[in-house]
């Protein structure tokens, strides 16, 4: 199986487009595939609990993991506290492992 | 280690995405992978050499205070890090020649003129592309 990395730096309450890339995460996971969601800069503004995005429940039902950029969530104020339960912080040299890995296929959005 | 290969196409100062992929870049040579990066477009102006600070005229504070960031040094510390010493990977920087002639930035703070050509042949001999494009 392939492992599909999809980079999301886009404001999900500003691009529209950001519901069809998560579509595509979301089809690919429930096809069987290993996906991960990567917010980073404005995309991390859907790691907020609080904030209402139903897409959010789907993606975690399906399988993919979604993962925060975690000086994308300083910049904006975003505390741990404050993180969606499905959603875990990470440092950006864990995209660089995924990236190093041959099976990888990546996307920035 | 692998090799990495990065596709740019964002001016300096127009994108937050151009922060986000020399930061992917840096942390990919600290962890020891060979970095090639295809500056096309727009983003060959990133390591343009006459790129200048200025000061804050709101705030009052001069040149030196206000210590603004130049994309041209960013990426000058970043060959100067891509060397492969210490364990860290090397960095291969190519600036589109034919998008530099259209700009008139031809002086540049790091990275060499290329092609096509060469974006085939990083790709060729990567482990993996990531194309951080224009929106």
């Amino acid at each position: 199986l392939a492992h599909y990395l999809f980079i999301e730096s886009q404001d999900p309450f500003e691009d529209a487009g950001t519901l069809a890339y998560a579509e595509q995460a979301e089809a690919l996971a429930r096809e069987g595939e290993r996906v991960t969601l990567w917010l980073i800069e404005n995309g991390v503004h859907a790691a907020r609990a609080k904030a209402q995005l139903p897409m959010r429940e789907r993606l975690v039902a399906a399988g993919v993991s979604v993962l925060a950029d975690t000086m994308s969530l300083r910049e904006r104020g975003i505390g741990a506290g404050e993180l969606h339960a499905s959603i875990e912080p990470r440092e950006l040299e864990r995209a660089i492992d995924l990236l190093a890995d041959g099976g990888t296929k990546a996307v920035f959005h | 280690m692998a090799a990495l290969t990065f596709i740019l196409e964002d001016a300096p100062y127009s994108a937050a995405r151009v922060v986000s992929a020399l930061r992917l870049v840096e942390a990919a040579l600290r962890a020891g992978h060979d970095v090639n990066v295809f500056a096309y477009e727009n983003a060959v102006g990133l390591p343009f050499a006459a790129q200048k600070p200025h000061p804050n005229l709101i705030k009052g504070t001069g040149v030196e205070q206000e210590g603004h960031p130049l994309p041209k040094d960013w990426v000058a510390a970043l060959a100067k890090l891509g060397d492969g010493n210490e364990g860290r990977g090397k960095l291969e920087w190519v600036n589109c020649g034919l998008c530099v002639d259209e700009r008139g930035t031809h002086e540049v703070s790091a990275g060499r003129r290329g092609g096509p050509k060469d974006l085939a042949e990083f790709i060729a001999r990567s482990t993996n592309v990531l194309c951080v494009g224009t929106r």
